[in-house]
């Protein structure tokens, strides 16, 4: 597995044909990135800090940490995507242009992110020569550039796409192909990947390593953030840890093993329960939280055998009335697919569903899950939650005006009372009821949509990411709140990529990964931690689920 | 809850704000300058107005003001469909067309059928009209801008193949009266116009029907995440609009005594010039029913002076034409001033 620094220089000069002779071989073996105490800051929250460290060129270098942990900020410095707020970055011994994606893309660093940047209606190779096309006398030379492609893909071991045939209908993991191509003809020395893997099916994710493990052996060091500890545990060279803004451990590929791993990631088990604790008490919620809901009374919703093609498979679910349903697992493991089946927004689901015992199909609409008192509150707060040029209150009523209305005609004053009604019990200030929903802070916007689901009451609350980019004051106040509206008798499913979160609301939660369930855990047997939902999601150790 | 107080002129009490009631709640959240930039074309109205008086001392004459209000009632009432449309974020280019239908059908019916039938069926010619709008939109999924400019065509030449592409002359009074009479010394087109403003203004702000109007185009996706029948409501505004173009294709038809196809080719372009000189944002989700009034206000006191001094109809378009482009860029403008 240990990569040789001395092993001899490839073809990469071979890949980057054109005329910019590639300085390969310099960057062979060596410290070919070095971070000097580099920390970033956003606002109040300390993104990264003083991260200090070095990654030898040739090499793949895996950063590892759970969300918010610092390594895609890490990641995004390098690109130039994000200025750091102080610190130093060197790339073969210059230091780097901050905050300038451009020029770090011609000093040789390239990042692939998630959301591609692939043209869909231009061809597969004039994706690739994006920005860079061959061309004589500024016409375009397509038949080279053609030639090239294909050329470049014989290189790199991947079947070339037919001609002609746009980007666009291609599937993602050939799409992730033209921008790694892309980043090879540009003489990139240092790849870098958000999550490569993430959309990617199996066979795929193979042929990617595969590449990966080829752009190593040419001399490319190559940096990836993963959450698939297999992956990275089968393909890094060196894994670096980072844990609330800091790198708190590094070391060879060898040193490490997925126990190891998951523990340095989440900390100690002392250190977690002490997340757990301290967050409770933030929001001042029971020690031992809200009543217990009989076990042996009719689920208000079961789902069997739920099924979506392409995103989940077999999924089960049982749901109390006041119950809190933790849905755990990593980014891409289903998780939101299932709140949007059951939302309605998925047309291709497949499997049973029972409200209150009764058969019903599973909603084909919104307004079919409604009725089957069940509703969404999106991940996506201002693209899918809020009518940003609305005020708040209507941003509350607009889910049911007829509740404020008669005969059609709607009454100012009882839409106002309503919301404020509704609102106030999430911490928001009566007197910025009439503000525009786009002045309103992040967390405020929460408190909004929670409010609009607090005034038109359904049974069961579908949330996903229902604390994401808030700040922690904010946070502490949407928690308690959920957990006064579970009190309350609401049931509540509950996606979070925030471990700790889920922990603490959840009765139950039940663990996916790769859209299938891989286990349940319930809190009346064992106090439920992050480490058992992400040891039970990487399939560590089987013992802990309980189905 | 304390009863919010009403600071704000007139006008806007007359149906609301431009963002459903955000601004109403408390004079706290008014300054001078919020006032200013919100009733802009207000002002932009009144100076004009001014201005016509010093250049043509007969302005403000109740004749000349009847006469400003019955020419633009047709196009005023086009423009009100529009601005139910373009609120909940669509375009309809075919307006012209179900316009030149409706005075077409209004003359071809008038002889065949009592009056108040012939009128009711020209009504129905153009819901049916937006409807198929409407359904091509909501159903087939082609973007509004593609849909009804394509409709447009085909209604034109339904207008041109019905009509045999001749003008179908009407004289009788009853034909007329539509257009011309006046009732208490208000012209019927004019009451007509004031009748369905009052009506649509007041359901686009207090009505819920009108509330989602707003949602949908404000973010489509939020209000189908909240349970609003998206598709129902983008329907029914190309619907009104159908109606409305109906509508004033009769009048006009009414007032000219003749029904052709070819009239009322500007009628698209002016609605949609009114909507957004009024204010209304052409990305939905806001706007109001009071800036199409104005809006229709300040290009009809355009066309009245320029008419009065003689001016010649070319150099009307040349001025209309920078008057919308400059609307537009101060809605940008003040956009911009709002988010920084």
């Amino acid at each position: 597995m240990q990569h040789d620094p001395a092993g001899p220089p490839l073809g990469n000069s071979s890949l980057i044909a054109p005329a910019t002779a590639s300085s390969n071989g310099s960057t062979r073996g060596g410290e070919v990135v070095v971070f000097s105490e580099v920390s970033k800051r956003f606002l109040a929250t300390k993104a990264l800090q003083d991260a200090s460290f070095s990654l030898d060129g040739g090499m793949v270098h895996a950063f590892v940490g759970e969300n918010g942990a610092g390594k895609s900020t890490c990641l995004g410095v390098l690109a130039g995507r994000i200025a750091p707020s102080s610190g130093r970055i060197e790339v073969c011994g210059e230091e780097i242009p901050y905050g300038d994606p451009r020029r770090c893309r011609q000093a040789g660093i390239v990042a692939i992110y998630q959301e591609l940047t692939i043209v869909p209606a231009l061809s597969a190779e004039a994706n690739v020569f994006l920005g860079q096309p061959l061309s004589r006398h500024g016409v375009l030379s397509q038949k080279q550039m053609r030639r090239r492609y294909v050329a470049l893909c014989e290189e790199i071991g991947i079947p070339p796409v037919p001609e002609g045939a746009a980007a666009g209908s291609l599937s993602v993991a050939e799409q992730q192909l033209l921008e790694i191509m892309r980043a090879l003809i540009s003489d990139a020395q240092v790849i870098l990947f958000d999550e490569p893997t993430a959309s990617l099916a199996l066979q795929e994710r193979a042929a990617l390593l595969r590449l990966m493990r080829r752009l190593r052996r040419d001399g490319i060091t190559i940096v990836f953030v993963s959450h698939n500890l297999d992956e990275v545990l089968e393909i890094a060279d060196t894994i670096t840890v980072f844990r609330g803004g800091l790198v708190t451990a590094r070391g060879e590929r060898s040193a490490w093993d997925k126990t190891k791993l998951v523990k340095e990631m989440l900390g100690d088990e002392a250190g977690d329960r002490l997340a757990t604790e301290l967050l409770e008490s933030g929001h001042e919620a029971p020690k031992v939280p809200h009543a217990r809901p009989n076990a042996d009374a009719e689920a208000i919703l079961r789902l069997e055998g739920l099924t979506v093609p392409g995103a989940v498979e077999g999924i089960d679910l049982e749901l109390r009335e006041g119950e809190v349903l933790g849905l755990g697992g990593l980014v891409g493991s289903g998780r939101t697919t299932v709140l949007r089946a059951l939302a309605g927004l998925e047309p291709r689901a497949r499997g049973d569903l029972w409200i209150d015992g009764r058969k019903v199909s599973i909603p084909r609409s919104v307004r079919q899950a409604r009725r089957l008192g069940l509703a969404l509150l999106p991940e996506d707060r201002k693209g899918q939650g809020l009518v940003l040029q609305m005020d708040a209150m209507n941003n509350i009523a607009f889910s049911d005006l007829g509740a404020v209305s008669r005969f059609g005609v709607l009454s100012r004053r009882r839409m106002a009372d309503a919301a404020v009604a509704a609102s106030s019990e999430f911490g928001f200030r009566p007197e910025r009821i009439g503000e525009l929903a786009r002045n309103l802070s992040g967390g405020n916007q929460q408190k909004l949509l929670l409010a609009r689901w607090r005034y038109c009451r359904p049974r069961i609350l579908l949330a996903d990411e229902p604390t994401r980019g808030i700040d922690i004051g904010a946070k502490a106040e949407i928690m308690g709140a959920l957990e006064r509206m579970a009190a309350d008798g609401l049931s509540i499913i509950v996606v979070s990529s925030e471990l700790e979160e889920v922990c603490a609301l959840s009765d139950h939660v039940v663990v996916l990964a790769e859209g299938r369930l891989t286990g349940t855990l319930t809190r009346q047997e064992s106090h439920i931690t992050p480490s058992k939902i992400m040891s039970t999601a990487v399939g560590l150790e089987e013992a802990h689920a309980t189905a | 809850m304390p009863r919010p107080s009403n600071t704000t002129p007139s006008l806007a009490t007359a149906d609301g704000g431009d963002v459903p009631a955000a601004s109403r709640l408390g004079p706290s959240q008014w300054n001078v300058r919020k006032f200013f930039i919100h009733f802009s074309m207000v002002w932009v109205l009144i100076a004009l107005t001014i201005v016509s008086n010093m250049l043509y001392p007969g302005f403000f004459d109740i004749g000349n003001i009847k006469n400003i209000l019955s020419q633009n009632a047709p196009v005023g009432l086009v423009a009100i469909g529009m601005t139910f449309v373009m609120i909940a974020g669509g375009f309809d280019l075919s307006v012209s067309s179900i316009f030149a239908m409706g005075g077409v059908a209004f003359a071809s019916f008038f002889g065949d059928m009592p009056t108040a039938v012939a009128i009711i069926a020209v009504l129905g010619v153009g819901l049916v009209a937006g409807s198929i709008n409407g359904l091509i939109i909501t159903r087939l999924h082609v973007n509004p801008f593609v849909a009804t400019l394509g409709t447009a065509s085909a209604f034109s030449g339904i207008a041109y193949l019905y009509s045999n592409s001749t003008p179908i002359v009407q004289t009788e009074e009853a034909f007329l009266a539509l257009g011309t009479d006046s009732v208490a010394g208000i012209p019927i087109s004019v009451a007509i116009f004031a009748g369905v403003f009052v009506v649509a203004a007041w359901v686009l702000a207090k009505t819920v029907y009108g509330r989602n109007v707003y949602a949908v185009g404000g973010n489509t996706e939020a209000a189908r995440l909240a349970g609003i029948r998206v598709d129902l409501i983008r329907f029914s505004t190309y619907a009104i609009t159908g109606v409305c173009a109906a509508l004033a294709g009769m009048i006009l038809a009414s007032r000219t005594g003749v029904g052709q196809a070819n009239t009322g080719e500007m009628v698209t372009l002016d609605s949609i010039a009114i909507v957004i000189v009024g204010g209304t944002s052409l990305l939905g989700g806001e706007g109001a029913m009071w800036r199409t009034l104005v809006g229709m206000l300040i290009f009809g006191t355009i066309t009245n002076l320029f008419d009065a001094l003689a001016l010649e109809a070319a150099a009307q378009d040349l001025v209309k034409g920078v008057i919308v482009i400059a609307a537009v860029a101060l809605d940008v403008y003040t956009r911009r001033y709002r988010t920084t």
